[in-house]
């Protein structure tokens, strides 16, 4: 019960200790400076929610989509519980749908509106097709998002809030913007009634076609050359005279002509420094000032030329390793077609795309650019790019290879004890060198246990440090020393080696010793409690013999006087049946017997008296090993039980 | 005893604490080295980094040894929200400050307002992978005019000056300033709104290592120290230092035969006593 007590006493106390050691001393801080995340409550505020989508919806009303899209994009990053992932995900890909549209819709109609200022109906019939289904996918969008707008709105009970509250008002400015969105799809759908009523006018008022040639006077120039475009502008037959024609190149406008009398025209084009194989040609007429109305626009159909260049190669030679903070060569040789030395060329040198320096080809072609590696360039492979830049007919080129930056294996060796025996000054010596030579001011950390000490490195890379290692409690054993050296030089790799030391602790020892002894004489010098075996209690010696009678307890030679309270009659009365029983059965009593293995002992002897016995014997024990006090009926009844077995006895009795 | 030396931290900010306020998975990742003292700076500190989470006031000349240590080239980070780091800024003479009241953003978050998300970043970030990070009960900046600013929170963020988690008219919104950086000397000066986010349960938040990472490489450190003279510690935390304290006293040479003295008599005492009966 106690030992019980003592054990709860202290789980309480642990318990109450660690609580109080856990408090944080967080003085003068008043607000909490964080929480844990993953037990932390999650709310989502829908009035910020509601507002965001109008946000997004009126960069749409205005035109501005990619406004819009921007927006939208940024929303992965704003919280969503879970319950309502799906229907966000939904409504954020029906706006993002219908920003692409409106801004497709909006781009057609100003394509349909160039072309058919340039009377190019063919190509106008087929933009407003175009847009005609743009807009009715709108509408359906539209009308998809005004009943998500609802779904939404009801899973956030925004309709559930008073009328005046944030989140109807941020409800309402989002239906006033789908509003807004309707409007501009009405728009749209009315500039595409127009432009198509202005075709449509343009078919019935039956412009004359034009038609105009193009011809060039070589197939094929050097890059940066000159070419003469030529050909006609002509309707029904007829040359269009003085008349605006538009030369294109690769779709880009590089010349304009005024046609001759008889609708020629001719117009000289220098070829830009792009070094492609081939660029189109075309000739444009649009009709301008009194044109419009009377003729339709025209273009020609495009005319391939060839483009000649020299092409550029280059040859580069890049050392295998290189070391950061050591200069490097890198070197190479340039030619164009035929070997002929490509000289006096720039040459651009990158490293991971960042310019590292910039040379000249000489005479003969060939370069070299010796460049310092940075020294925090991290170790292992980068991207260089040596790049030729272009000349007038000669093409540029560009080498990719690869940088492999290494740094210089360090090596060191030392010289350590390996028995130690506290306390004790452990002096290292050692020497570190690369392939550089002797490694100097690098920096020199030794370990081992608890202790630390760093050095320096001398000139001719020796370094030497002592580690006081006092008389502590650390257990005698095997300690591991680490030594560990980070070289000043960036192209000098760190190095670390270990050694064992045996270290001999006198106190740890000690105390070992000391704990052992007091656990041996704990165990070997407390003589009270033998155990007795059950074979022991079972069998215990019987002695046979008559003439001593001998009870628990010392010998009695002359009766004791009777006891007058109830405790004294009741082990009178058991002392007087066990001598009787020791008389009639010759079964000692034996010193180290309690009550009840005698009364084992003697059960088979006892026959009719052995219940009363046994109910003595009980009274007996409670009576000597507790504090009971008996009732006086037990007493009487322990006496009676007293007479009934020394009657027993004396009938058995041999 | 043996449960308090044995138990593991759980101080906020204590590189020893695995749980999620301590700094275990954050000092183990970036090698960081502890201080406990501002003597234990390094004379020159070029290409080092300093982290000051400043829980404590300064006192004495520890000001002066983290000016001396930036304007000889070292960079200092000062990780902080609600406590001493204007301190710090204002013995700088930047003019710099932190706000010191919360960053609450309703949108933009992970969970719930107090854990902010900051989406929009400087130049600095352009191809590092940085696009997001979470604060937890983080601030903003305040006289950011004259250095440069690295991250700014959303437009639905705000400064709650009355800490009743409502947005109230007066109250500024986003986009707010929450890191910056400025040179002083020859090194320099980084501040960032949030303490947090460099305890173990922010780390593996969104991008909160690259963040962290790109703040301590702006010079390139190549070691790194954290300040422990000014973190908060915990009663386990003091208890584990007295202990450690006697340990260290019973280890010397005299502590060592003391307990040895002790633990004899201790042992040799039921022998003598049996002897003398």
């Amino acid at each position: 019960m106690v030992k019980r007590s003592l054990i709860l006493l202290l789980v309480l106390l642990v318990f109450v200790l660690t609580s109080i050691l856990n408090v944080s001393v967080m003085s003068e801080v008043n607000l909490t400076p964080h929480e844990d995340p993953a037990k932390a409550e999650s709310s989502l505020d829908s009035f910020s929610l509601l507002m965001y989508y109008s946000d997004i919806l009126m960069q749409i009303s205005i035109g501005q989509y990619e406004n819009a899209s921007m927006l939208a994009d940024s929303f992965r990053f704003a919280y969503v519980p879970e319950e309502l992932r799906y229907i966000i995900q939904r409504y954020n890909d029906l706006m993002l749908e219908l920003t692409q549209v409106l801004n497709d819709t909006e781009n057609l109609l100003t394509e349909a509106s160039t072309l058919l200022y340039a009377y190019r109906l063919e190509e106008v019939s087929r933009v407003l097709n175009s847009t005609g289904i743009l807009l009715g996918r709108a509408g359906i969008l539209i009308r998809g998002l005004e009943d998500a707008t609802a779904t939404l709105s009801s899973r956030l009970r925004v309709f559930a809030s008073p009328a005046e509250s944030r989140v109807r008002q941020a409800y309402n400015r989002l239906q006033s913007m789908l509003q807004r969105l309707r409007l501009l799809t009405e728009d749209y759908r009315k500039l595409l009634k127009t432009l198509r009523g202005e075709a449509t006018q343009i078919e019935i008022v039956e412009l004359t076609p034009t038609e105009i040639t193009l011809n060039l006077n070589a197939s094929s120039v050097l890059v940066g050359g000159f070419v003469t475009t030529l050909g006609s502008l002509l309707s029904e037959g007829k040359g269009l005279a003085k008349r605006a024609v538009t030369i294109l190149l690769d779709g880009m406008p590089v010349a304009e002509s005024l046609t001759s009398q008889d609708g020629w025209y001719s117009a000289t084009v220098r070829i830009p420094y792009k070094y492609v194989n081939s660029s189109n040609f075309q000739a444009v007429y649009l009709p301008r000032s009194d044109d419009r109305g009377v003729y339709l626009a025209s273009r020609s159909p495009p005319v391939a030329i060839r483009i000649l260049f020299y092409k550029t190669r280059v040859g580069v030679a890049i050392p295998k390793e290189v070391y950061p903070g050591l200069p490097m060569t890198i070197e190479g040789e340039a030619t164009i077609m035929g070997g002929v030395p490509a000289s006096l060329r720039s040459v651009r040198i990158f490293r991971d795309g960042v310019l590292l320096a910039e040379n000249q080809t000489d005479l003969q072609g060939r370069f070299e650019v010796r460049v310092v590696t940075n020294p925090r360039v991290p170790v292992g492979k980068h991207r260089l790019t040596v790049g030729i830049e272009p000349q007038k007919v000669f093409a540029g080129v560009t080498y990719e290879g690869e940088l492999n930056v290494v740094k210089a294996t360090s090596e060191m060796s030392i010289q350590v004890p390996s028995i130690l025996c506290l306390p004790a000054n452990m002096y290292v010596e050692g020497y570190v060198y690369s392939s550089f030579g002797p490694v100097k001011g690098a920096l020199v950390r030794l370990e081992i246990s608890e202790y630390t000490i760093t050095t320096e490195t001398l000139e001719e890379g020796r370094f030497e440090a002592t580690i006081y290692m006092p008389l502590n409690l650390v257990p005698s054993g095997f300690e591991e020393l680490r030594v560990s050296v980070e070289p000043a030089e960036p192209w000098n790799a760190p190095v670390q080696i270990k050694r064992i030391a045996l270290v001999i602790n006198p106190a740890n020892i000690s105390l070992m010793s000391a704990a052992f002894l007091s656990i041996t004489a704990a165990l070997f010098t407390n003589p009270r409690k033998t155990r007795l075996t059950e074979e022991t209690v079972l069998t215990a010696p019987i002695v046979q013999h008559k003439p001593e009678i001998q009870v628990v307890g010392s010998p009695r030679s002359e009766p004791a006087p009777r006891p007058e309270d109830a405790r004294g009659r009741v082990l009178e009365a058991y002392l007087r049946v066990v001598e009787k029983i020791v008389e009639v059965t010759g079964i000692l009593m034996a010193p180290y017997m309690t009550l009840r293995e005698f009364l084992s002992a003697v059960r088979p002897n006892l026959k009719d008296a052995v219940d009363y016995f046994a109910d003595l014997t009980l009274l007996a024990e409670r009576v000597l090993y507790s504090p009971y006090f008996p009732e006086e009926d037990q007493v009487s009844k322990a006496e009676g039980s007293t007479e009934r077995i020394m009657k027993s006895l004396k009938v058995g009795s041999p | 005893m043996l449960l308090i030396w044995f138990h593991s931290s759980t101080g906020d900010f204590s590189e020893d604490n695995p749980f999620w306020n301590g700094l275990e998975t954050f000092t183990t990742k970036f090698d960081v080295h502890p201080l406990d003292s501002m003597d234990e700076l390094p004379p020159n500190p070029g290409g080092t980094a300093l982290i000051v989470i400043p829980y404590k006031p300064f006192v004495g000349k520890d000001l002066e040894d983290l000016r001396n240590y930036v304007s000889k080239g070292g960079t200092l980070l000062i990780f902080d929200d609600y406590a001493y780091g204007n301190q710090i800024l204002s013995h700088l003479g930047l003019d710099l400050r932190f706000t010191g009241k919360p960053l609450l953003d309703p949108l933009f978050n992970y969970r719930n307002e107090w854990l902010p998300r900051i989406t929009t970043f400087s130049d600095f970030a352009q191809g590092k992978g940085l696009n997001s990070i979470v604060l937890n009960h983080g601030s903003t900046l305040n006289n950011t005019s004259q250095i440069t600013v690295l991250a700014w929170s959303s437009r639905f963020s705000y400064l709650d000056f009355n800490c009743n988690s409502t947005y109230d008219q007066d109250e500024p919104k986003g986009p707010l300033p929450i890191a910056a950086y400025g040179k002083m000397g020859e090194g320099y000066v980084v501040a960032v709104s949030d303490s947090s986010i460099l305890i173990n349960s922010m780390t593996e938040m969104d991008d909160n290592v690259i963040f962290v990472r790109i703040m301590l490489n702006l010079r390139e450190s190549t070691r790194i120290y954290i300040d422990r003279l000014h973190l908060p510690k915990t009663r386990l935390d003091e208890t584990k230092e007295a202990l450690g304290e006697v340990y260290k006293a019973v280890s010397s040479p005299w502590g060592t035969l003391g307990l040895v003295t002790v633990l004899l008599i201790l042992a040799l005492f039921p022998i003598w006593r049996r002897k003398v009966v």
